[in-house]
């Protein structure tokens, strides 16, 4: 075998390694900064809850006694991380979720899940709102002092 | 008994004004819907659009039929116990404002629920929201499925609902009944004046949804009293309604279905309807198609009525509270001992909204 074929067998196998190493990397940081994660305010009493229960307060039904929460809000700040809750979350379009909260309202009676569209809005909200909760991605909510993270959602 | 329910709505109806004037005691949250739809019928003199509110059109463009305006108040009494009331005005009822629902609610724990109170009588899939037009894709659900003359009840029902992995589980069982004075559907299609009386009415309802497919069965048995111009016709006459409905959600398609029988033994009346209807989700817009029908089994009355709709649509979805839809329906009325209103063409228009 040709010395230089080794060589360039060494060169090619190292650049693989680097090239699957930095896809590695890249992947973990954008399963981490694609996470999704359940957030209250930082002296709130809410611990970590079923998904069954997060799923049932945003269809809008009442939250267990035992869950320490009040209501949820929806974080409607980012298009991209709405549609990704519903998806991971609520397993639904967004199109779905419209229809059957609007199905259950008038079927039930109810009322619509709190709605905030304003990110700086939604943390003073969950300040004053001790009880509540709502989403957003992990990397945003490890940077809010007021707000802690209760659970990983997706 | 209907004392007792008479009694319960009063109780709520103070209920309610008691809130009106004491908002610190209680939470409660005003939502609603309304419909404006435009409409007139070719190719035949009348169009039965609406069999429950006898909503009919004719050959001149006109709102009434199909128009309506809800309003629910929702009022959290304590943590488990709330009263709902939601007030109907519709066109085809000169704009007379109707209780649809006026029910106490207990929530027992986190997956039972007792009410109390007058409901909307959950026959048919789109029974309890079937003014609600947003909820659904068409200007009005396939009139010859939904011919049923009683739209509520006052009574009791029990609800069960969880959620089974993806699905949400939803288990209701009522009992109940309703008094219809010149009933609107019967008093139209006799051209006398019909009282109608379902009583004894037990029911259930089981129901499966997820994000992709709906799965709904009901079963509801009791009894008739009716009496035509002051006459007794039937009392005590047992009937009985069950009915399937399936719904896909696949990808942009959507698959609508219901399945239902009549029977009233006595009278040797089987009466079947069924829909079918197919969307697609392209964009904001939802086009579709659908069949219905309502077929019943020939008797020695001569009972036949048997008629058919074909329709097609188009749902724009203008914003997440507003739809507009235009839609045009073809019936064909093949009833020869009981015709309904003859064959007929329909176009609508319309625009669904909630709040």
């Amino acid at each position: 075998m040709a010395p230089g074929f080794s060589k360039k067998i060494c060169l090619s196998n190292v650049l693989i390694l680097i090239l699957l190493s930095a896809g590695c990397f890249s992947v973990a940081m954008a399963s981490e900064s694609d996470s999704g994660v359940l957030v209250a305010a930082q002296d709130s009493p809410v611990q970590k809850v079923d998904i069954l229960e997060i799923r049932r307060i945003y269809i809008g039904l009442e939250s267990s006694a035992g869950s320490g929460i009040n209501q949820p809000v929806m974080n409607l700040s980012d298009p991209f991380l709405y549609k990704t809750f519903l998806k991971n979350v609520m397993h639904m379009t967004e199109s779905g979720y419209r229809r059957k909260t609007v199905k259950r309202i008038f079927r039930q009676g109810g009322e619509r899940v709190k709605q905030i569209e304003s990110h700086a809005e939604l943390i003073e909200y969950l300040k004053n709102n001790k009880n509540d909760v709502s989403f957003m991605d992990l990397k945003t909510a490890q940077q809010i002092r007021e707000i802690k993270v209760i659970q990983i959602l997706w | 008994m209907v004392l007792l329910f008479r009694r319960v709505n009063l109780a709520a109806l103070c209920g309610l004004l008691l809130l009106q004037t004491t908002p610190l005691y209680a939470d409660s949250v005003l939502s609603g819907y309304a419909s404006v739809v435009a409409g007139r019928a070719s190719n035949g003199d009348e169009y039965l659009a609406d069999y429950p509110k006898a909503a009919v059109y004719d050959e001149d463009w006109s709102f009434s039929p199909d128009s309506s305006v809800g309003v629910q108040l929702k009022t959290d009494l304590d943590n488990d116990l709330m009263f709902v009331i939601q007030a109907v005005s519709n066109g085809a009822s000169d704009y007379d404002v109707e209780l649809d629902w006026a029910y106490l609610s207990y929530q027992l724990n986190a997956e039972f629920s007792i009410q109390a109170g007058r409901k909307r009588l959950p026959l048919y899939y789109y029974s309890d929201f079937f003014d609600v037009g947003y909820a659904y894709h068409w200007i009005r659900v396939p009139a010859d499925n939904y011919t049923w003359q009683i739209s509520n009840y006052n009574g009791v029902n029990l609800q069960y609902q969880s959620y089974l992995n993806e699905w949400d589980i939803l288990v209701n069982l009522y009992a109940g009944r309703e008094d219809s004075r010149n009933n609107d559907l019967l008093s139209l299609l006799s051209d006398a004046t019909v009282d109608e009386t379902w009583k004894n009415m037990v029911g259930l309802v089981v129901e499966f949804s997820g994000n992709w497919m709906d799965f709904r069965t009901t079963y509801m048995q009791g009894q008739i009293d009716r009496s035509v111009d002051g006459v007794v016709i039937a009392e005590d006459v047992k009937q009985v309604f069950s009915g399937v409905s399936i719904n896909f959600n696949l990808n942009r398609f959507v698959f609508l279905s219901e399945f239902n029988r009549y029977e009233r033994d006595a009278s040797d009346i089987v009466i079947d309807t069924s829909m079918v209807s197919l969307g697609y989700y392209w964009g904001r817009f939802t086009p579709h198609i659908s069949h219905s029908l309502l077929k019943q089994k020939h008797n020695a009355a001569g009972g036949d009525e048997y008629h058919t709709t074909d329709s097609v649509g188009v749902r724009w979805d203008y914003n997440d509270s507003t739809a507009f839809k235009i839609q045009y329906d073809r019936t064909e009325d093949r009833g020869i001992t009981v015709p309904v209103l003859g064959d007929a063409e329909m176009l609508s228009l319309g625009v669904d909204f909630v709040f």
